[in-house]
């Protein structure tokens, strides 16, 4: 079973995002920010990580700039999900090696959509 | 000198009104975190009571429902964001009046408001892109 870490200080997009990618079969890990996220991805590698930006302790772009540096993370697909939308934000989490941006509330549909475009 | 006395005055009474402000933002949070944590717990057992564990993406009729609740019930989320950045505003706001009205020294920086991180209007879903 593929593997995600799902990270955000938010007890709520936490819950809705592990029922909804528990519902597509895949097992998640939860991590309320950065930090943690940062320790389990190196006691699990998993097969996708999907982040929120603004977390306390270590932000979403800092984690992915973080996990990049990490040889088993070079290319795994990281998503950002966040409230924020704008172009330079975007470009700060594409230049930090994010594969994609999402902007909240998410789709579960949609969701699940794209972790199966680019889950390897 | 009447101008001085007028804007002192005025601080004096907008001040506290800030602080008061900002600490009913603090309990409307509180509110919002724990009603939305009612929510969820019903939402899980009302999940339970009607066997079902998960949720069919591609489904329809009540998973379809299901689908547009987990879409919405993320307004906690955004509006706790909201919040506490409205509350930082008032608080560095409040900061601000607090060194004019105390004719303190003028701050080697200027007053750091936060920025805006939460620009939705509804709990429609976002975008999606991928690079």
């Amino acid at each position: 079973m593929l593997s995600i870490l799902a990270v955000d200080d938010s007890p709520s997009i936490r819950q809705m995002v592990a029922f909804t990618l528990k519902s597509a079969g895949y097992n998640v890990i939860e991590a309320a920010d950065g930090q943690e996220g940062l320790t389990k991805a190196r006691e699990k590698t998993v097969d996708l990580v999907l982040t929120d930006q603004n977390m306390p302790i270590m932000d979403g772009i800092t984690l992915v700039k973080n996990l990049r540096g990490l040889p088993m993370y070079s290319s795994t697909p990281i998503l950002i999900l966040t409230t924020e939308s704008s172009d330079e934000m975007k470009a700060k989490g594409r230049a930090a090696g994010a594969t994609g941006w999402l902007v909240k509330p998410f789709d579960p549909v949609r969701l699940v959509e794209v972790v199966k475009k680019v889950i390897r | 000198m009447e101008d001085s006395n007028s804007v002192a005055n005025a601080i004096a009474v907008v001040g506290p009104q800030l602080r008061i402000a900002q600490s009913e933002i603090g309990r409307m949070k509180g509110i919002i975190d724990d009603a939305s944590s009612e929510l969820f717990t019903s939402f899980s057992e009302i999940q339970g009571a009607f066997g079902r564990e998960d949720v069919n993406l591609t489904g329809t009729g009540a998973d379809l429902a299901l689908i547009r609740a987990m879409t919405a019930l993320q307004f906690q989320d955004m509006v706790g964001q909201l919040m506490s950045g409205l509350s930082q505003r008032i608080g560095v706001a409040t900061e601000v009046l607090d060194s004019v009205s105390s004719r303190a020294a003028e701050p080697t920086q200027g007053p750091h408001f936060p920025r805006q991180v939460v620009l939705q209007n509804d709990v429609g879903s976002g975008d999606v892109e991928l690079f």
